[in-house]
């Protein structure tokens, strides 16, 4: 879906169409190949893919400004965010492409804010967070693209690399268990209960 | 995530078909009855019906075909990677004097799914009636200027039985609202458990004097023969439903036809021509196999329910020098008043958790807005649904933060953490007018691996239609607020680029000079064609459309039937 890196406001607009007919399209193929790629390499122990060493390096040290760990609980990075899109990108070329843009358009701010600084992880935190901040005012195409890369890593699947051992769905208190009885929250649970139904 | 299957997508299917053999298998050369093009709610009826009345039946499905062990729960691969409603380009562009342009958006702009069974397995399952004011709109509002707004040529009197039908038959879940139409029997099925979402819309709703109620559903709240009831697992709207429990044509229909032993689904098939004898009349279907060879099923008469988009695409392409225009479009009006329907979204925090993300989409509806109100001053109605749409992780840490706040950070994280069970969303569901410059035609360059030309989407909504989105995005705030929603913000509504509802584009209507099929959906020009889907309708109801395509399937099929016991095909 980066063919073309999408903007904040593209992704809202998707959004927004996701609401006027509720459907969304069945995919088993470019990202069921992606998630058997992933879940069978790290089974092999396997490590990175595509991403150079910088790129790592880079895409550790920004997924954490999106996503910072919060006390005990890990940020993105240590989510395996980075791990996810070194292996989505490995199968995907339109993601890859997405991934590179995003980070050549970075590596370009954070050049012209601290000349001959050796990269965005170099910097300290609040340098890097002016950086970010910059980037999805000047360039939300290059934001969007990897913002939505980092979230896909902390919140899709285990099995496409990311979102190790489910944290990121505990971080959002969301159970993949699929099968449910009701009650299923608050208010259904009281109004069933002789509430105001 | 679901157990899978371990292979490739294309061993899985070899897998799958060696262990269920279709039913029976035609030769392309053996001439059958009815060829039916499309397998979602109108193909999948259509070859019930023909089979189980005696007729021998090949569906061409351009799709896969997809089980319940194929059925995926994994987020990033159904709600974002958008591959497999298919790798061919659209084009799209709002008015005519535009340049069309390929879409720089996931969805295709007429966006449907491409599998057995069709949109109906992947659908939110919303099964509203039409009522009996959308069938005479133009007698009883006059002539909009500008607009094609026309009377269809039967009444909800008419396809009430055919209704009914579809609620017994394939299974619906629900119970009467306050200012439904008329009905000859109850529900089948008891309405299914409410969610926190519909007891807080209706809460929001009955505070200001509305008259919510519970949402008619697809979806079985007890089981059937051969089918569970839903489990509440949540992967519902977007995802194929592995419990059966989703009444799509793949779990109703489709194994009922194929039992007949008359009926072969010959999936992966799709469709370039249909071709005439000299005579004019329908002789075979032209296709691409599965190994993109060319293919001809002889027939003696063809049932055309491919979508309203892919439907005039293939009457176009079957263009002759007996009809240069596209097949069946001496009357010009193939591929015309393309209607998707209006949407628009408001979105709600509360105090407590909600955990949406459990069971299937809708509980509770409202439809006081279904007339065209003069006090309004606008043509057009509608109805509400309170749900949530970002009910995935990946969907609500995209989407579900409000795009004032911080998109970022620990202040983003920690709302995150605190909203993804506290949020829903209240969804309009309103008219679409039909414009004869609304529609599908051929892209003039672009081909897809088969050679055949691309759809090219010409959509500019009706400023009417924005004006009601727009009206009952503020009732909808209004509802949250009342509540007791602790936030409220509304998504702007913008002219829609991607239809999820594709309608209209083949209307049916008595004057051969204004309509492409008759009232029984025979092609006014091709005796022994028939076309039957969402391009039949003649205005866009207010919304949720699926279960009249089926209930004038299910009509359309009686009456094939009739002419064909008859000789009259």
């Amino acid at each position: 879906m980066l063919a073309k890196p999408s903007s904040r406001r593209d992704f809202l607009r998707i959004s927004g169409m996701l609401a006027t007919g509720g459907g969304l399209v069945l995919s088993l193929s470019g990202c069921q190949q992606a998630a058997d790629s992933a879940s069978e390499a790290m089974s092999n122990g396997e490590g990175p893919r595509i991403l150079t060493d910088a790129e790592r390096r880079t895409l550790e040290a920004f997924s954490d400004r999106i996503l910072p760990p919060d006390g005990d609980a890990p940020g993105a990075t240590a989510l395996g965010a980075v791990v996810f899109m070194d292996h989505y990108a490995a199968e995907r070329t339109d993601i890859l492409e997405g991934l590179r843009y995003g980070l050549q358009v970075l590596d370009e701010q954070v050049q012209a804010a601290h000349p001959g600084v050796d990269g965005f992880a170099a910097l300290d935190g609040d340098a890097m967070d002016a950086i970010v901040r910059g980037l999805e005012q000047d360039a939300p195409d290059a934001f969007g693209a990897l913002r939505t890369l980092v979230v896909f890593g902390a919140f899709a699947a285990p099995a496409h690399g990311g979102n190790r051992d489910k944290g990121g769905w505990a971080l959002l208190g969301y159970d993949d268990r699929h099968v449910w009885q009701p009650p299923f929250g608050f208010y259904d649970a009281e109004a069933t209960s002789g509430g105001d139904q | 995530m679901s157990p899978r299957v371990p292979g490739t997508a294309l061993s899985r299917r070899a897998f799958l078909s060696a262990a269920t053999p279709p039913a029976v298998t035609f030769q392309t050369s053996d001439e059958v009855d009815f060829v039916v093009i499309g397998s979602g709610a109108a193909g999948g009826t259509m070859a019930r019906e023909l089979s189980q009345a005696g007729f021998t039946v090949v569906v061409l499905e351009q799709g896969p075909y997809r089980r319940a062990a194929d059925v995926s729960h994994d987020e990033l691969a159904i709600s974002m990677d958008v591959a497999l409603q298919g790798d061919e380009p659209q084009t799209f562009r709002s008015t005519a004097d535009d340049d069309a342009q390929p879409a720089a958006t996931p969805f295709h702009p007429a966006h449907y799914a491409r599998t057995v069974g069709g949109s109906s397995t992947h659908f939110t399952a919303n099964y509203w009636r039409f009522r009996p004011i959308d069938f005479k709109e133009r007698s009883v509002l006059g002539a909009i200027p500008g607009t094609a707004l026309a009377d269809w040529p039967i009444s909800y009197e008419e396809l009430e039985p055919y209704y009914t039908k579809v609620d017994w038959e394939v299974g619906v879940s629900g119970a009467p609202g306050p200012n439904d139409p008329a009905r000859s029997r109850p529900y089948p099925h008891p309405p299914l458990p409410v969610k926190s979402s519909g007891v807080l819309f209706e809460r929001g709703a009955k505070k200001l004097g509305f008259e919510p109620h519970i949402a008619p559903m697809a979806i079985l709240s007890e089981p059937r023969p051969g089918r569970g009831a839903c489990a509440h697992c949540g992967a519902c709207m977007g995802y194929m439903c592995e419990m059966n429990a989703k009444s799509s044509t793949l779990a109703t229909m489709i194994p009922e036809a194929e039992a007949t032993g008359r009926c072969e689904i010959r999936a992966e098939s799709t469709v370039h021509r249909i071709e005439l004898n000299d005579a004019g009349r329908v002789r075979e279907v032209v296709y691409f196999d599965k190994d993109g060879r060319v293919q001809a099923q002889a027939a003696k008469a063809v049932v055309l329910c491919a979508n309203g988009a892919e439907t005039p695409r293939i009457l176009f392409m079957s263009e002759s020098s007996r009809f240069p225009q596209g097949l069946s479009n001496g009357s010009g009006m193939v591929g015309k008043h393309l209607m998707f329907n209006g949407g628009s979204l408001v979105n709600a925090w509360f105090e407590e958790p909600l955990n949406e993300y459990k069971s299937q989409g809708v509980t509770r509806i409202c439809t006081d807005w279904w007339d065209t109100d003069p006090k309004r001053g606008f043509y057009g109605g509608g109805g509400l649904d309170g749900r949530q749409i970002y009910n995935g992780p990946l969907l609500f840490a995209l989407a579900g933060i409000p795009q004032d706040d911080p998109q970022w950070g620990l202040e983003y994280r920690r709302a995150l953490a605190h909203q993804f069970n506290r949020s829903m969303q209240v969804l309009s569901h309103t008219t679409s007018l039909p414009l004869e410059t609304n529609t599908v035609t051929l892209d003039p360059e672009l081909k897809d691996r088969f050679g055949r030309p691309v759809l090219r989407i010409t959509y500019k909504d009706h400023p009417d239609d924005l004006a009601m989105m727009r009206y009952l995005q503020d009732r909808g705030a209004e509802i949250m607020d009342a509540a007791g929603a602790t936030r409220v913000w509304k998504e702007p509504v913008n002219e829609q680029n991607v239809g999820f509802h594709l309608l209209g584009t083949c209307r049916m209507g008595n004057d051969p000079a204004t309509s492409v099929v008759d009232k029984y959906h025979r092609s006014h020009e091709v005796p022994n064609l028939f076309i039957c889907d969402g391009s039949s309708l003649v205005t866009s109801g207010r919304g949720q459309p699926t279960m009249t395509i089926q209930a004038l399937a299910f009509r359309a099929a009686e009456h094939i039937v009739g002419f064909a016991k008859r000789g009259e095909i």
